[in-house]
């Protein structure tokens, strides 16, 4: 495998969506300022239910996790599809380099306009809200938002080759992955309150990642709400980060053998 | 019959892909999870799902607003739809038909096809022992001045994105978060701090949402909203709602004349 070139095809993929966010600033206003007034309106209900604070900084670290996901589901998981409508997706199956290094690029160049979003939702939430973070083991902390992400971006490759097969029955699957999956994931309550339900809520990564940052950052409430441990849930994430690449791999070859073979990777609006 | 046909295209896009049931069954998932969410929220704080003013008014509120969410999900999705996806926006300019009608007709569509999750959910309600008192004439004139009011905001977001790039697909959404937030739809807008309480006052969407909870509920729990009577709440509703209706209009026709004059009516952008 020629690394320099899986590399170049990295930052070639990752740059127009860097640059495109610096040339374009609208997306500051649409993908920043604009899904932080929704987050805010959980943390008004808490409010006005006269809940403790700490269920404030819940909304805020899940609204940190969901916006991540959202990058997954519109940034990733419908992006083959998409670049099959817009025509690159031809160019990209032509090139020599391994279709994974575009994904990583599309992840990469995706994950530096949420991250812009994710530190504005922190700062509005120690500033206006007034959240006090209190972060009992930053390594770990770090090392699980580090591993989350991975296993998240994984689940979008994956997603990603299911959805060029499915086609537009996959796009609408993106909005029923929305709002469904934000109340089994628990975005702005710890998940332990769905009980046995969240069990089947660890299937997607930002579940446990979220529930273990919580732990990490407001650890009076560790006790009473969190689903496992950090470390256990480190454990589970990152065998998840390995499964999900696997199976991203897998089924971007299987997606392009069979999109040559049926000859649809070139049919558009289907 | 521009409005007609656009009507039935909106149909077509969101509904062909699938069977009915299936396709029912979508329609409703989306605003069942926004509401089972904010539910286990309360659950988290209160221990329980029953009784409560707070929880009839959150309930209620999140229910009426699917319907401002799912249609300006989807109309703020249009131009980029029209415009990068299927390309056929330049073909809609020079067929004989207003772009303005077109738009009418799908959004009217999206709006009538989200009164069926909102049935469900007010079904769903039932069993959270909403004590429902509706006042159906009230209710069919608040269906309508929301329809005013939801389609002067899609005529905005349109007027917007014809200038802006495609970024993400939820700039709907995110757009809707605005009336989530400052019109009092699931906490009563005096929780909100005091200048944003004032701004609430000068948005249609917090009189609606207030003849919303009137014409279901029979009553205002809103502390400040209840010192209004239901007629001043649809007056100020009205006379705010035309206004944003000439405001977003006037935006759109000047988004639609400087997407001509710079030439990005059939811009792509593959961010």
């Amino acid at each position: 495998m020629n690394v320099m070139l899986n590399l170049r095809a990295l930052k070639g993929r990752a740059y127009p969506r860097m640059i495109g966010a610096v040339r374009e600033p609208s997306w500051m206003f649409w993908e920043t300022f604009l899904p932080i007034l929704s987050m805010a309106a959980y943390v008004y209900v808490y409010r006005s239910l006269d809940a403790p604070k700490e269920f404030e900084g819940f909304v805020i670290l899940g609204g940190v996790m969901t916006t991540y996901w959202m990058n997954v589901l519109w940034g990733m998981a419908s992006q083959l599809y998409w670049e099959k409508e817009t025509a690159n997706l031809q160019l990209y199956l032509a090139a020599p380099m391994s279709k994974m290094s575009i994904l990583a690029g599309m992840a990469l160049g995706g994950m530096f306009s949420t991250s812009v979003r994710c530190i504005s939702i922190i700062v509005m939430g120690v500033i206006i809200f007034k959240v006090d973070f209190v972060v009992t083991n930053a390594g770990l902390l770090l090392g699980i938002f580090g591993v989350t992400l991975v296993a998240l971006y994984g689940m979008g490759m994956v997603f990603a080759s299911l959805f060029l097969m499915w086609g537009r029955e996959a796009w609408h699957l993106n909005m029923i992955m929305e709002e469904p999956i934000y109340f089994l994931s628990g975005y702005s309550f710890p998940v332990k309150a769905l009980g046995s339900l969240s069990l089947f809520a660890t299937v997607i990564p930002f579940t446990l990642g979220l529930d273990a940052m919580r732990q990490l950052t407001f650890p009076s409430m560790a006790t009473q709400w969190g689903l496992v441990s950090p470390h256990l849930e480190l454990v589970i994430l990152l065998v998840m980060s390995i499964i999900l690449l696997y199976l991203a791999r897998v089924s971007l070859d299987r997606m392009e053998r069979m999109g040559r073979s049926k000859g649809t990777l070139t049919m558009r609006w289907q | 019959m521009a409005v007609r046909s656009s009507m039935w295209l909106e149909y077509q896009i969101e509904a062909n892909w699938t069977s009915p049931v299936i396709f029912i069954l979508y329609n409703t998932l989306k605003p069942v999870g926004g509401s089972l969410l904010l539910l286990a929220m309360y659950y988290v704080v209160t221990g329980g799902f029953l009784g409560g003013e707070s929880l009839y008014f959150l309930y209620i509120g999140n229910a009426f607003y699917m319907l401002v969410a799912q249609t300006l999900f989807n109309v703020g999705w249009i131009i980029h739809d029209d415009r990068e996806h299927y390309q056929t926006m330049k073909y809609i300019y020079i067929s004989p038909l207003s772009y303005f009608m077109y738009l009418m007709g799908r959004s009217a569509m999206r709006f009538l096809l989200s009164l069926l999750p909102l049935s469900v959910l007010i079904f769903l309600g039932v069993f959270l022992k909403i004590p429902y008192h509706i006042e159906v004439l009230l209710l069919l004139g608040t269906f309508f001045l929301g329809w005013i009011f939801v389609i002067s905001s899609g005529l905005l977001l349109s007027g917007i994105n014809m200038l802006t790039a495609r970024h993400g697909n939820s700039v709907g959404q995110a757009f809707s978060g605005i009336f989530y937030l400052f019109s009092g739809v699931v906490f009563p807008i005096n929780v909100l701090p005091g200048w944003a309480s004032k701004a609430a006052l000068g948005m249609p969407s917090t009189y609606w949402f207030s003849l919303v909870r009137r014409s279901v509920l029979g009553k205002e729990v809103d502390s400040i909203m209840s010192g209004f009577t239901t007629g001043e709440v649809a007056v100020r509703l009205i006379i705010i709602s035309v206004l944003f209706f000439v405001i977003s209009y006037l935006t759109f026709r000047l988004a639609d004349y400087l997407a001509r004059k710079k030439g990005i009516l059939d811009m792509t952008t593959t961010y």
